[in-house]
């Protein structure tokens, strides 16, 4: 199981812990992931990642909604 | 072993102290323990059972972020990563305002439901909720109950969600509007965060793509200057004439920013003041909990006051129902069903995560609550009721106000509420409804006098009335558009064409519709001269509590769908209590012969007046009495309606559960097991 190598640490992946905490997915983590699951396909680049993200934090309707 | 029986002692004697204790005031510090050593237990002990015997966790299971992993959205995720993006996505400004609200009736009824409730319902809600969506490929809570009990169901669950939007987004919005009113420094402030918000958005988008962490610190820093920018202002005659605004042109402000706002594209507003107001959220929450251990401040507020007979100005209405409903978010919330079965269950690395992910950032949610508690009565009583009692009661001048509060038995003098409103830098502290406020008092008090000593008052209140506020409109701005999709889902079950949610008038047709929701409610709200708050927060209680006892009446359908039917109390329990909880306060908020509580006296009252030709205030022609009629009619029925759908859903769960006792073999719609071959390899990491 490559998958179980994925995990996150912390510390050692500040950045993508940031980006969790603010509810996005991190760009590093994408990257390596499709250069090793689907290396014939060009990657997003950062902006788009991010845009597409973005959009897809907030435009989903009551898939991910607001809490109070 | 010691450990629990010294933290069991803590608890008890704890409960027993906040409890019992007779005298003027109370330390912050038997709250504190008292939740926290009741939460340990909880946590060890119940949420474990919970883990164990009722959902029967099981780490050899791949979740879905194992079996999809996409990189994106499905990526097994360190349990304290997880842990703060749940905790980020479900802490909103909700537990802050309903304990402030609560603690009219003193600090104890609130406490207590805050840290008992939260252990029985609202965490027991959020874990097996991510639990069941683990199972299910992350699956969404509509999406769930639609598959397990039914599309009737699903309907109800989709219809309640989009009620309780927009009642939340009026009542958020109002809370914004009474922190405002004529306080030009706040408003100064708000409004200086736009343009920071679209720097960092320009910023974000094509300087430096993705780096979330350093344009949010320059951002932060920009906030704090703005924070005397509009200090300046206020202190400039000229300019402050500009922002110094009425109730009615910032809810129209309101109106048309939240309208405006949710059309632009996200990355330049929406996205970039959601990643400050987070940062702002967090750091916000740890400066209190740090405040409050360094300050060990005294309560004020005795344990129960004379209003738990349901006379209290704050809200109308007696403990029972209404405590259970006006403190929301801090014990139980419905819309944590809604995350818990949103990001957080396409991230879990294993199922064993879903006790301290589900169950314990609840509890630390309840924390926050109680730290809200806290902050509220720290304040003179006299100032805390000067602050949330409606100008109807108090009347307008110090004086008046003073006079009135100290026959409640509060005794304030007029000096000591100009004496506020100075040190906080506002004209006056009278009638500003809606919790953001008196928690910003609060907190500026325990903060000021940690860093700064009393001259950074003022500062420290509208830090906190910033904070509040660009938080809110986050919320208003993100949540009218998950109300637009929503519309636009329902409208197109009609009309293909309005449907499509890439059209451009599909778009602006739903958008208006959902704006004017909840502006309408707004609206009303701050002509209301009993403050709207009184009108709304229960109505958003209602909904809030009602879309819990939906997902606990899922969740208990799905523990018999299991077999797991001898744990079915588990769910419920919790179910029950806010079946009747919700039920009792929409009866009386209908039926209530009170003018104050039941909308239809109320509109009775109104009518016959308006027969004789008399005007009632705040009417000041016959227009608007008729608008007061229209508008308690429209209250009436929000309130029926709620009634209607969450007993509905009742019956059609307890259809379900029926079904599977009289011998119905259940079909669970669980994604199918997948071991993972690296399960030994999971339990070695451990």
């Amino acid at each position: 199981m490559t998958t179980l190598t994925h995990t996150t640490q912390p510390l050692k992946h500040w950045r993508e812990a940031l980006d969790r905490l603010l509810g996005l997915p991190n760009y590093e983590r994408y990257l390596s992931h499709a250069q090793q699951a689907h290396p014939e396909q060009i990657p997003l680049s950062r902006r788009d990642f991010y845009d597409e993200a973005q959009r897809n934090r907030y435009d989903s309707g009551s898939k991910r909604p607001r809490c109070c | 072993m010691a450990l629990w029986v010294v933290l069991g002692l803590l608890a008890t004697g704890g409960l027993a102290t906040i409890a019992l204790h007779q005298g003027e005031t109370i330390n912050a510090i038997w709250l504190v323990v008292t939740a926290l050593s009741v939460y340990a237990i909880g946590y060890r002990f119940y949420s474990r059972f919970i883990a164990e015997q009722v959902l029967q966790i099981n780490d050899e299971r791949l979740t879905p972020a194992h079996v999809i992993n996409d990189g994106k959205d499905f990526v097994p995720t360190h349990k304290a990563v997880l842990f703060g993006h749940h905790f980020a996505a479900i802490a909103g400004a909700g537990p802050l305002i309903g304990p402030v609200l609560a603690a009219q009736m003193g600090y104890l009824p609130g406490t207590l439901w805050l840290v008992v409730g939260v252990l029985l319902a609202g965490a027991v809600q959020d874990m097996v909720i991510l639990f069941a969506s683990t199972r299910r490929h992350g699956k969404s809570l509509g999406d769930m109950i639609r598959e397990e009990i039914g599309t009737f169901a699903g309907k109800l669950a989709m219809f309640g969600i989009l009620a309780i939007m927009i009642i939340l987004l009026a009542v958020l919005a109002l809370v914004v509007v009474k922190a405002l009113v004529g306080s030009p420094w706040g408003v100064s402030t708000l409004v200086l965060t736009v343009p920071i918000a679209v720097f960092m958005g320009i910023y974000l988008r094509y300087l430096r793509p993705g780096r979330v962490g350093e344009v949010s610190l320059i951002g932060v820093v920009l906030l704090v200057l703005s924070l005397y920018a509009g200090q300046w202002i206020a202190q400039t005659p000229a300019l402050a004439s500009w922002f110094d605004l009425q109730g009615t042109t910032l809810a129209w402000g309101l109106i048309i920013y939240g309208f405006v706002a949710s059309v632009l594209p996200v990355w330049l507003l929406l996205a970039p003041r959601d990643y400050l107001s987070t940062f702002l959220k967090i750091g916000t929450i740890f400066g209190l909990a740090i405040g409050i251990a360094i300050t060990l401040p005294v309560l004020h507020m005795p344990a129960l006051t004379a209003f738990t007979d349901g006379s209290g100005p704050v809200f109308a209405g007696s403990l029972f129902p209404f405590l259970f409903i006006t403190i929301a978010c801090g014990t139980v919330s419905g819309f944590h069903a809604l995350v818990a079965s949103g990001t957080t269950p396409k991230l879990i690395e294993r199922e064993s995560h879903i006790r301290p992910i589900g169950y314990g950032a609840m509890l630390m949610e309840s924390f926050v609550a109680v730290m809200a508690m806290v902050a509220a009565c720290v304040l003179t009583p006299g100032v805390y009721f000067a602050l949330n009692s409606p100008a109807a009661l108090i009347g307008t001048t110090p004086e008046q106000a003073a006079s009135v509060i100290s026959n409640w038995g509060f005794i304030v003098t007029p000096e000591m509420l100009t004496q506020t409103a100075r040190d906080i830098g506002e004209s006056s502290i009278l009638s500003r409804a809606g919790g953001a406020p008196t928690l910003a008092v609060g907190m500026a008090q325990i903060f000021s006098s940690v860093f700064g000593g009393p001259g950074m008052m003022a500062f420290w209140y509208h830090f906190a009335i910033l904070f509040e506020a660009l938080f809110i409109l986050t919320t208003l701005d993100a949540g009218t558009r998950v109300g637009r999709f929503m519309i636009q889902d329902l409208l197109g079950q009609y009309s293909a064409k309005l449907g499509h949610t890439q059209s451009l008038p599909a778009n602006l047709l739903a958008t208006f519709l959902c704006v004017a929701g909840w502006g309408y409610f707004l609206y009303q709200g701050v002509i209301d001269p009993l403050g709207g708050i009184n009108t709304l927060w229960p109505l958003f209680g209602i909904a809030n509590q009602m879309l819990a006892a939906m997902a606990l009446m899922f969740a208990t359908v799905l523990l018999v769908k299991m077999q797991r039917g001898k744990f079915v109390l588990v769910t419920a329990i919790p179910a029950s209590y806010l079946l009747i909880v919700t039920l009792t306060a929409s009866w009386q908020k209908l039926f209530h012969d009170d003018v104050r509580i039941g909308f239809l006296a109320h509109a009775e009252k109104f009518r016959a007046a308006l027969e004789r030709g008399e005007l009632l205030a705040p009417a000041k022609s016959l227009d608007d009495m008729s608008r007061v009629l229209l508008n308690d009619q429209i209250n009436a029925g929000l309130c029926a309606l709620f009634a209607f759908i969450v007993i509905a859903m009742a019956l059609v769960s307890l259809r379900a559960c029926v079904r599977i006792w009289r011998g119905e073999s259940p079909t669970l719609r669980e994604a199918p097991f997948q071991a993972g071959s690296g399960a030994g390899e999971l339990r070695a990491r451990a």
